[in-house]
């Protein structure tokens, strides 16, 4: 399960020289790896002189930071107040029934994580689920099993 | 008493008046004039962080008035601090309600919330074997005045804890036990067993040096090393026992004494040979 380090050091040097906050560098580190691996944080630390302890601190902190690898395509639900009176719940229900696992998880075929969010400031479209950064207005049940099964199949086609 | 300098202030603590230094805090004024404050999460060698709000005092500053954790709170000219109103009660009472909640079991917090009247709390226990206030003293002496930041805190609101990055095995603890001193509520625990130190909370074990002169282990190698880092070069380290250390220092002394002693027997011989001769 190795991970390349290789990065780790680019993107360590840049932090310090643009003087970014760790933040920013654990940001970019997620962009570059797709979640933020145990080893890569290591090395971090062996780098910049920063304890263990602070990264891991602020990895478990921020929701958007992961330490697990994430699925292949992304599913957020917005359970804002707005979407979950516009029936968020049911369409959440759903895909976490369908899917086998509950938010935050990744299905075991690596290939969707369900995530929900807490409104993404696009209340007059809920209930709203986010494909892999695609907005999808005025879900229903229907239409996300739809999309669902696209991207299996789409999968299935072009394994890799 | 306070020293009157260039940099002294005026305050009133409970209608009392009283001479603090500008970057005191209140509660290290408080505390000089005899006040009782109690306090969790402070300590006198690490910066204030002002977690566990037990320390709460009513402050007047002009038309303002409001509750502040003295331990943080810096004083300032004509401050009028009420440690023990009413209101300070209520607050700290509030305060020991919910750490009662959060660490039912904990004597330290029991104790503290007696004091106050608290027997229980009206707030639901998540965990009733929890005793961490994650009031962050570990944490912070193990960061900030070790420099070592073995430890830390993960996750956020209900699921915050204090603990080992991937709940695993420290690679850089030392195991100098600075955590479990400073806990409030002996929530850190470390056990030695023979040649091996456990710091069961943080899941890591160090091994043990024994003492150059009596055998026993005292400390951890990783301890020592880490001293050794911090002292100049040209300072030898013993690695010695605190109590061999006293006694080879007593030893010292005693040999010190007695070359003084003898020297001093032998002036008064060649001063009482001199008056011999002289006469
Ligand atoms: S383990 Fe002790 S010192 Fe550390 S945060 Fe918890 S109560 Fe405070
Ligand atoms: S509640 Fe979903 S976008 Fe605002
Ligand atoms: S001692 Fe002041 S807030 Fe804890």
């Amino acid at each position: 399960m190795g991970v390349d380090l290789e990065p780790v050091g680019r993107l360590c040097e840049s932090h310090v020289s643009n003087r970014t906050s760790l933040v920013m560098l654990l940001q970019e580190t997620q962009d570059k790896y797709g979640y933020l691996p145990r080893e890569v944080l290591k090395q971090i630390t062996r780098e910049i002189d920063v304890p263990l302890a602070r990264l891991y601190g602020l990895a478990t902190f921020y929701r958007s930071f992961t330490l697990t690898p994430r699925g292949k395509h992304e599913l957020c639900v917005c359970t804002g107040t707005a979407c979950h009176v516009r029936g968020a719940p049911t369409v959440l229900q759903h895909l976490q029934r369908r899917l086998g696992v509950s938010p935050g998880e990744t299905t075991e075929d690596g290939l969707f994580t369900l995530v929900t969010v807490n409104c993404l400031g696009a209340c007059a479209l809920g209930p709203l689920l986010v494909v892999d950064g695609k907005y999808h207005g005025k879900i229903t049940v229907g239409e996300a099993d739809e999309l669902l099964s696209s991207l299996a199949e789409a999968a299935q086609q072009n394994p890799q | 008493m306070a020293q009157i300098t260039a940099d002294s202030i005026n305050i009133t603590v409970d209608g009392e008046l009283a001479e603090a230094q500008v970057g005191e805090t209140v509660l290290t004024v408080c505390r000089r004039m005899g006040k009782d404050i109690p306090t969790l999460c402070h300590h006198e060698g690490v910066e204030p962080y002002a977690a566990c709000r037990v320390c709460l005092v009513e402050v007047t500053a002009g038309a303002r008035q409001e509750l502040v954790p003295s331990c943080q709170y810096p004083v300032s000219d004509g401050l009028v601090i009420q440690t023990d109103s009413q209101a300070v009660r209520d607050a700290r009472r509030v305060v020991l309600e919910l750490l009662l909640a959060r660490c039912p079991k904990s004597d330290v917090v029991v104790d503290l919330a007696r004091r106050y009247g608290v027997t229980e709390t009206p707030y639901p226990t998540d965990d009733p074997d929890e005793t961490c206030i994650l009031c962050g003293l570990c944490v912070r002496v193990c960061e900030d005045v070790l420099g070592v930041g073995a430890i830390g805190f993960a996750d956020r609101g209900i699921d915050r804890e204090v603990g080992v990055p991937f709940d695993e095995a420290s690679e850089v603890c030392i195991g100098c036990g600075a955590c479990v001193a400073v806990c409030p509520t002996g929530h850190v625990c470390s056990i030695d067993d023979g040649l091996v130190r456990r710091m069961e909370t943080w899941k890591t074990e160090l091994e043990l040096e024994e003492c150059e002169v009596c055998g026993r282990p005292f400390a951890t190698v990783k301890q020592l090393d880490h001293i050794r880092g911090l002292l100049p070069e040209h300072v030898p380290l013993n690695r010695i026992c605190p109590v061999c250390r006293r006694s080879q220092a007593v030893q010292r002394l005693s040999e010190a004494c007695s070359i003084v002693v003898d020297n001093l027997g032998a002036t008064a011989g060649q001063d009482g040979i001199e008056n011999l001769k002289s006469l």
